[in-house]
């Protein structure tokens, strides 16, 4: 059974002047940490406060538990919530964590030693007499998160709980997060602008671009076959060249020309057909791409790389990105491919060197060219 | 009762309170206290004012026999309501002009200064505003006494510079303080003298504050009674000529006046409105720099200019206003308040009076002050909300006479007959005059409530009221306390409206007025100086419950 489940939501602000949310159908599973990944104004948050009542939504039901929330009020639906801002209350810690117990009328006894629970599973057990001020930001996150598991929902609606940290402790913190949620058993939603965020800690994503879902699968299916130019732009780097279609195999195999000269590729496309000579986009991503030296020994290598298309190129900029080496090349055909590779690679390149770069068929993925394909690829 | 495998009973019973908080949430009880505000606000401040309205078209034919073609006096009783009128608007003009002068420099020095006695010289400044004008205009009046200047128009003038003066430098002040000084020392590396850097960056940045500070002053002066009366001698201001009329029960030409003073103040609001939102930047003289702007801005000039205002604010403000406290000790004092005609109880049944009236407005505002300041912020009425806005600010402008004369015909036997003049009735009007000032510190606070803080809370299960109670109060109850404490100040000084709804009954400020005007001036002077003492003690309560910057929170 679901635990959340949203259909038909639409969203109307200003009369319906702004549409945040349009026709949203979405269900998320008892005890998956789900993430809506999206850029900003997308409706992402807007779908969170839908989902916890804080917002109601012009048309559509929501249903948790399989029950008919829609109308009730935030109180009423046995969620939690975690603000970006926090939201701390002016009052001491114990006092924060233990806010839903106390509202709701809960013994003292039992108020004690839940608010002992949740603060020792966040590390906050020895502040708790503390009044929260000047505290660090990961600090009240903790508080929040205390507060949120405190009050004993089994649904935790988050909204960027991880946005106002420091890179790094977010870092270190998501993982804690993903953890205590997992021991709790709780069914979780996080609203992030942080891809990598959401695919190294989510089990689910979901896409979400001007009040649509353009996508949702688990991140590596996600990562690996979206569904879209955005989809795949917005997961990580992407390169794209443009071509048409040369020969269509009837199987699915489609040979694509790159335009002004290059390569041709043999692509499979199981869910768009294409017609020939249609322009179209091959997408691939910036560790995709394999660079070798010019003298380089396809036959003795150790590496299996039957299936690979090389083309000539030569290195125009490359810089250090901390994980990774980045190189821009320059391609026959003028077109510019950006390449990752890890910084301790067997070969180091130099600009204006001359290289082999190679791409293997099956990591290409083939779309329509779209019809602005500026606005296609602005990920704002 | 559920028990948890350690022993611990999880949930004993739900408590009433929060049993009854989760009931009175529902919509249906929203509504109702909607609609109980509302008419409240409608009754106590829109109804009065309506009603004179209707009053004076009512009553047209006769008041235009009666003003313009009456048997005996022609149109005497016209010319004389516009000679009144344009006396206020004279007196107002100048002491506002005056104020401004000298307000600019100190408001500067109290915001950017940093000295020894600031706090002190800030609360000095301030108190003119809090005391009731009858005692102020009293001490002003003896101060200059000794310098041969008798009531007439030139104390008048005085002494409304002494009581508006605090109105101008606090906006000022405020203004101020929301400029970014980088901006000015941004101005300064790019060789902008001072005076340049004042004309193109700060004044700007000031003007809505001066504005706003201005009009203030100017209605506050246009409509003041209880100073004026002492210090006015032959000249006649309109609020008096009111306070007149009503005395010799000419109604129709009482309601008449009001309204006019009433029209008249609501149009110069609209207009300072208005104008507060043109922009002056991109007139040519604002961007013209002369030469004498260098000239003037040096250290001689800027200094000159600010010890010369302050020591213009100390002998035409400071010393005359607190001037009395060197007459208290007079030897005739207790003798002529001990005297035959019983002054000494006179003085504790005003007192207890002025009390009396002062607590019960002020719980009464409160009560309905909270919820009309949620209206005014959380609901989403559209345009409604912005008309209640702008009708809540109108018993701010109004002279207090003509809201007096107001209230006095619809409550009074002339109206809807509930109250006859005397203490229900002067309750009534503050009533009117002091829900303003609770309304607006806590829509200030609302404001500053964090929307979040509500989310949350109710995201953890409280029901609207219990949130109202554990995180919206605490967060505007020093607003509520600073509201109610400036609106018993302000009952606390009130003359004009006073002297018309008192019938038999006297309140502390009017009865320094009977005093004065019975040349008891030890008994009056020892009043004064008590009044001055319990408002200066208020104005102290109010500065420390002023609402301050909040925490992260």
């Amino acid at each position: 059974m679901p635990d959340i489940e949203l259909q038909h939501i639409r969203k109307e602000f200003e009369d319906g002047k702004i549409i945040a949310l349009n026709e949203i159908n979405l269900k998320i599973n008892n005890n998956d940490f789900a993430f809506l990944l999206g850029p900003s104004g997308c409706g992402k948050t807007t779908m969170l406060r839908v989902i916890s009542g804080l917002t109601q939504p012009t048309v559509g039901k929501v249903l948790i538990d399989g029950v008919d929330v829609t109308g009730s009020p935030p109180q009423e639906r046995g969620i939690a919530f975690i603000f970006q801002d926090f939201n701390i209350f002016p009052l001491s810690v114990f006092e924060n964590c233990t806010y839903a117990l106390k509202v709701q009328g809960y013994s003292r006894d039992y108020i004690i030693q839940e608010g002992e629970k949740a603060l020792t599973i966040v590390g906050l057990a020895h502040r708790a007499d503390e009044i929260p001020i000047g505290w660090s930001n990961g600090d009240l996150q903790r508080l929040g998160l205390a507060r949120a598991i405190c009050s004993g929902a089994k649904i935790l609606i988050m909204d960027e709980p991880l946005g106002s940290l420091d890179p790094k402790i977010s870092a270190e913190f998501r993982w804690e997060l993903r953890r205590i949620i997992k021991d709790q058993g709780l069914t979780a939603i996080q609203v992030t602008h942080n891809q990598e965020e959401a695919m190294a800690i989510g089990d689910y994503i979901i896409i979400m671009r001007e009040g649509l879902i353009l996508q949702q699968n688990t991140s590596e299916l996600l990562y690996r076959y979206p569904n879209s130019l955005f989809v795949g732009n917005f997961l990580g780097g992407i390169n794209i060249l443009e071509g048409y279609i040369r020969k269509d195999y009837q199987d699915n195999y489609y040979d694509v020309k790159i335009r002004l000269g290059g390569p041709t590729f043999k692509i499979h496309s199981t869910d768009k057909k294409f017609s020939l000579d249609e322009n179209v986009i091959v997408l691939f991503r910036h560790e995709e791409v394999y660079l070798f030296p010019l003298d380089y020994d396809f036959e003795n290598s150790q590496a299996d790389w039957t299936g690979i298309v090389l083309m000539d190129g030569s290195i125009s900029e490359k810089y250090l990105t901390g994980k990774a080496m980045r190189y821009m090349v320059e391609l026959g055909n003028e077109d510019t491919v950006s390449v990752a590779k890890p910084e301790v690679f067997q070969y180091q390149f130099d600009i204006n060197e001359g290289i082999k770069v190679g791409i293997f068929n099956e990591d290409l993925r083939l779309f329509k060219y779209p019809k602005n394909l500026a606005k296609e690829m602005d990920l704002q | 009762m559920q028990k948890l495998s350690n022993g611990v009973n999880k949930n004993i019973k739900k408590p009433v309170l929060l049993k009854m908080e989760q009931h009175f949430s529902k919509r249906v009880y929203k509504t109702f206290l909607d609609i109980l505000v509302l008419s409240f606000f409608i009754l106590i401040i829109a109804a009065p004012i309506i009603n004179i309205i209707s009053n004076v078209i009512d009553n047209i034919g006769e008041i235009r026999d009666r003003l313009f073609i009456d048997e005996l006096l022609g149109n005497s009783q016209w010319v004389m309501m516009v000679k009144a009128l344009w006396e206020s608007f004279f007196v107002a003009f100048i002491a506002v002009i005056i104020d401004i002068l000298i307000a600019f420099p100190i408001a500067m020095i109290l915001t950017r200064g940093n000295f020894f006695g600031k706090k002190i010289l800030d609360f000095l400044v301030d108190l003119p505003m809090a005391v009731p004008t009858s005692a102020l205009g009293f001490s002003v009046l003896l101060f200059w006494r000794i310098f041969k200047i008798y009531p007439g128009r030139l104390l008048i003038i005085f002494v409304h510079v002494a009581f508006t003066y605090p109105y101008i430098v606090r906006n000022l002040k405020i203004a101020i303080e929301k400029v970014n000084p980088l901006l000015e020392k941004a101005a300064s590396t790019l060789k902008a003298s001072k005076w340049t850097v004042f004309k193109t960056i700060s004044f700007p940045l000031i003007r809505e504050g001066l504005i706003a500070g201005g009009i203030l002053a100017f209605t506050r002066s246009l409509g003041e009674t209880g100073a004026t009366i002492i210090c006015s001698g032959l000249v006649e201001t309109a609020p008096l000529v009111v306070v007149a009329l009503r005395k010799q029960l000419q109604l129709p030409s009482a309601s008449f006046l009001s309204l006019l003073l009433i029209i008249i103040s609501l149009i110069l609001l609209i207009i300072v409105k208005i104008l507060a939102r043109r922009k002056t930047a991109t007139k040519k003289f604002w961007q013209i720099h002369f030469d004498w702007e260098k000239f003037i801005s040096k250290p001689v000039f800027t200094y000159g200019l600010k010890i010369f205002s302050f020591v213009t604010m100390i002998l035409l403000i400071l010393i005359p206003s607190f001037f009395i406290f060197s007459k208290i000790l007079a030897e005739e004092t207790m003798s002529e308040l001990l005297g035959a005609d019983n002054k000494w109880a006179y003085l504790w049944i005003s007192l207890v009076n002025s009390f009396r009236v002062g607590f019960v407005v002020v719980f009464i505002d409160a009560i309905f002050a909270i919820p009309f300041a949620l209206v005014l912020v959380r609901r989403n009425w559209g345009k409604m909300n912005s008309i209640l806005d702008a009708i809540l600010d109108i018993p701010l402008i109004i002279p207090s006479a003509a809201l007096g004369f107001a209230v006095f015909m619809f409550w009074g036997p002339a109206g809807i007959n509930l109250a006859e003049p005397g203490i229900g009735m002067i309750s009534f009007t503050h009533l009117t005059f002091t829900f303003p000032f609770v309304v607006r510190p806590i829509v200030a606070q609302l404001r500053n409530v964090i929307p979040g803080h509500e989310e949350a809370s109710a995201t953890l299960g409280a029901s609207p009221i219990t949130t109202f109670r554990r995180i919206t109060f605490p967060a505007i109850k020093n607003g509520i306390i600073a509201g109610m404490i400036a609106a018993f100040t302000r009952s606390l000084s009130e003359t004009g409206a006073t002297l018309i709804v008192m019938g038999g009954d006297r309140t502390i400020p009017v009865l320094i007025v009977d005093w004065v005007e019975q040349t008891a001036f030890s008994s009056a002077s020892f009043a004064s100086a008590m009044v001055i003492i319990v408002s200066a003690f208020l104005l102290a309560l109010t500065r420390f419950f002023e609402p301050k910057q909040r925490d992260i929170f």
